[in-house]
């Protein structure tokens, strides 16, 4: 009685909830319990186009399936890429997987960075923690077409040295003489000789016109609220403000109810929005 | 659209014309003390003469002396389970040396739902929206809804927590329905009117052979659905409620509620409503696995667990949820009420919470509003 | 020389906006201070004497610990204000100030800076806004560490 439909032509809309198969090209460990894997189509396929800010569903097998942000090139496309954080039974598995192993993907869903709508101005990029992964192909989009924005800053923080992620990347990124980048940490010892504060803190001091500027803020919620408090302080507008929500999900496609917020389902109107909209998801507490 | 006449004797016939036609009859019957709605082979099955008595927090049947075949008002079960089952396959998946393969079942039963009264008949057409309207398409509930026939029958009576009339879902069945039936007993005579909605419902009704009703039994048929009406008690004040409900997350009423609700997820269970779900890994000891999806509810604890916590913990804040939604929220997302006056989730409430008791209380301003006796407090 | 002070007071974000006449006794009681990389500034128990307006630079605020020894807290660049325990009995450093590389300041003599809020309080209740403004950033910032947002359980 059962039809086999095997899982080969991609990400099916007609069967939504039914992940398409890719591999485990390689993995690397990002931080003491973050990885990276870069993967495959299974057959060979080539990949699904994605935007800068989406989302896709992970299944491991047997064990679950996760919301995890692409944190690769979208232009560049040679793998899927995505960071994964150990904190959860699902994402153990994901960040336990090996070279040739298999992981289902349904996506790319959600809403992007509107990086089109950027063009010419001042980009000021907010991200803490594992904030940096869903921020990293708008990095990769900005220096893949440079030419089309103007002064671009990115304030990132980590809780410790040792847990910033990307360090190798976040080097080479400041090495471009036309890129700010600053990098905070919550606390360390006397071996990191960089900046110790929260991230809002560096807010301040970039060299950004807050009249031209638009802000891309990731992170955990309340790096949000004091983020986007910081960039209004610095003299941004609410609506050029952008920030990613984040919600328990279970389906990535608007039915299983999990990630409402209010009157949105933030994983398809979301997870990207303008702050002028996002503002009233923080006015309730448990909303 | 013409109304026919088919006496009581007769309603067999229809139920085999139906069954002739490939369908898996799903109607009322009495089971563990509750009308219930399953698999059914005649009219033998269903409920006669038994009523249904519903109040807040309670449901008792009565046994009558009436030959009505659908007497009873309403079940605690609404045809959601047919058409989004509690539980439900996604795919299997197997392992071995060549990887990951995945099955799907695309195979879905052909139901024909006997009784669905106008406030259900509005619940499905709701789901229709949540499961069929969007970008994404649930392809299982999709399958079966598009083969499914659809048999309403118009409420004789009413329960104590009736309030379809509010919420603009009933007594009289609204569109959607393939074949409309109205049990009609005068004296001696008892009989029903049938008239069919869809070429669906007509090729069935082409199968019988039935006479044309006269007028003065369609003038019955109008005055027992306005009879019905007048006897509904409660009811919610759907104008102006949207707005009130966004604009006071904070108001004391939510307080109050959420030392009543005990979070136990009865209400989103019974709704027709509740279309939240969750996945589940059904592993087997030869590595075998499958994925299934389950209702879920937004009062269930770790609804809206994130890394860290869950964001809506308190009951105050999934109460405030889960009727936001259902009178406001809802409206933005679907462009229609989440609720149908069923009255299910104030029968189904452990300890009697009357969701059209909490929406006044919650209508009037904060600022204004005095702590009360609950009346089923 | 003093001219330089004048200008660099008045354009440094604690003063900016408060004109000549108001910040002129001020004026009297500050100095330039130049640390090298490396140099402390002030240690954990020391008496608090001054207070150190940043020109350019960085600051690394610290406090020691047994066993893991200094973690630093903070890091502070030109335009901050380091050190306000000169305002407050016993006058004592609570942290340890290293200069993480060569870092001009302004030392202002605590003493003289609270004789003079106390002689004239318009001044006085100036200078404590700007002071109390820094000082709520401050604290806003720690209680954001506090949280330890990018932590375990968030």
């Amino acid at each position: 009685m059962e039809n086999i439909l095997k899982s080969e032509m991609g990400f099916q809309p007609t069967q939504p909830m039914l992940p398409t198969l890719f591999t485990v090209d390689s993995k690397i460990q990002e931080t003491h319990d973050t990885w990276s894997l870069f993967l495959n189509n299974s057959n060979g396929n080539s990949l699904q186009e994605f935007s800068p800010g989406q989302f896709n569903m992970l299944y491991a097998y047997g064990v679950g399936e996760v919301p995890i942000s692409i944190s690769g090139n979208c232009q560049n496309q040679n793998s899927l890429v995505h960071t994964i954080r150990n904190v959860g039974m699902v994402s153990n598995a994901l960040c336990g997987l090996n070279q040739g192993d298999q992981v289902g993907v349904r996506g790319p869903f959600g809403t992007s960075w509107p990086m089109e709508k950027f063009k010419g101005k001042d980009v000021i990029i907010v991200s803490g923690g594992i904030g940096l992964a869903p921020l990293r192909p708008a990095v990769y989009h900005i220096l893949n077409n440079r030419d089309d924005y103007n002064h671009v800053a990115l304030a990132y923080g980590a809780r410790a040295p040792e847990e910033i992620l990307y360090p190798k990347q976040i080097m080479e990124w400041r090495s471009h003489l036309d890129l700010q980048v600053r990098v905070t940490v919550d606390s360390s010892d006397q071996k990191w000789h960089g900046q110790v504060g929260v991230v809002t803190t560096l807010i301040p001091r970039l060299n950004i016109d807050p009249d031209n500027a638009v802000a891309l803020v990731c992170g955990p919620e309340v790096m949000i609220r004091f983020g986007v408090r910081e960039l209004i302080k610095y003299g941004l507008d609410t609506d050029q403000i952008w920030v990613s929500m984040e919600r328990n999900m279970k389906c990535g496609i608007g039915l299983c109810g999990h990630c409402q917020l209010g009157p949105d389902f933030i994983c398809k109107d979301g997870a990207v929005y303008n702050y002028v909209k996002a503002e009233r998801f923080f006015k309730t507490k448990e909303l | 659209m013409e109304i026919k006449h088919l006496p009581h004797d007769k309603l067999n016939d229809l139920f085999d014309a139906i069954i002739m036609s490939d369908y898996t009859l799903v109607g009322p019957k009495e089971k563990d003390g509750v009308i219930s709605y399953d698999p059914i082979e005649s009219v033998d099955d269903l409920p006669q003469g038994i009523i249904d008595h519903q109040n807040p927090g309670n449901y008792a049947l009565q046994k009558t002396e009436s030959s009505r075949f659908f007497a009873y008002t309403i079940s605690p079960f609404s045809w959601k389970k047919f058409l989004y089952p509690p539980t439900h396959s996604l795919f299997k998946a197997t392992k071995n040396e060549n990887g990951i393969s995945f099955k799907v079942n695309k195979d879905e039963p052909k139901y024909a739902f006997i009784g669905v009264r106008g406030c259900e008949m509005t619940a499905i057409a709701i789901q229709d929206k949540v499961f069929m309207g969007g970008d994404y398409i649930d392809p299982s509930y999709k399958k079966r809804r598009e083969q499914a026939l659809i048999v309403g029958v118009e409420c004789y009576n009413t329960c104590e927590t009736c309030f379809c009339d509010s919420v603009g879902s009933g007594p009289e069945i609204p569109e959607g329905s393939d074949i409309v039936l109205t049990e009609i007993i005068e004296k001696e005579n008892h009989y029903f009117l049938v008239r069919s909605e869809t070429e669906k419902g007509q090729n069935i009704l082409n199968q019988l052979n039935l006479e044309k009703a006269d007028e003065t039994q369609s003038m019955i048929k109008d005055a027992q659905l306005e009879r019905v009406r007048s006897q509904l008690k409660r009811k919610v004040k759907v104008s102006g409620l949207q707005s009130k409900l966004k604009e006071n997350p904070n108001h004391p009423r939510w307080d109050e509620v959420a030392e009543r609700c005990l979070a136990c997820t009865n209400c989103t269970m019974v709704c027709p409503t509740c279309f939240c779900m969750t996945v589940e890994d059904i592993n087997d000891l030869d590595g075998n696995t499958e994925r299934q999806r389950r209702w879920d509810s937004c009062f269930s604890s770790e609804f809206t667990y994130i890394h860290g916590g869950n964001t809506r913990s308190s009951t105050k804040a999934k109460y405030r949820q889960w009727l936001t939604h259902k009178f406001a929220t809802w409206q933005d997302q679907f462009d229609s009420l989440g609720c149908v006056g069923c009255g299910r989730c104030i029968t189904w409430c452990p300890p009697g919470i009357d969701i059209t008791e909490e929406v006044a209380a919650l209508s009037e301003s904060p600022d204004t509003y005095h702590k009360k006796e609950s009346s089923h407090g | 020389m003093a001219d330089q002070i004048t200008q660099q007071l008045l354009e440094h974000p604690i003063f900016k906006g408060m004109s000549f006449s108001a910040i002129s006794d001020i004026i009297r009681c500050a100095s330039e201070k130049t640390f090298s990389r490396s140099e402390t500034i002030f240690l954990e128990g020391e008496n608090a004497q001054h207070c150190y307006l940043i020109l350019r630079g960085s600051v690394d605020l610290s406090i020691h610990t047994h066993n893991r020894g200094p973690i630093t807290i903070q890091s502070l660049h030109g335009g901050d204000v380091l050190g306000w325990s000169w305002l407050f009995s016993p006058f004592i450093w609570h942290f340890d100030a290293i200069a993480k590389e060569k870092t001009n300041t302004i030392r202002l003599d605590g003493q003289s800076i609270r004789k003079i809020c106390q002689e004239d309080s318009k001044i006085g209740y100036e200078l404590m806004k700007r002071f109390s403004r820094v000082m709520q950033e401050r604290l806003m910032a720690t209680r954001l560490q506090l949280v330890d947002m990018y932590g375990k359980y968030s």
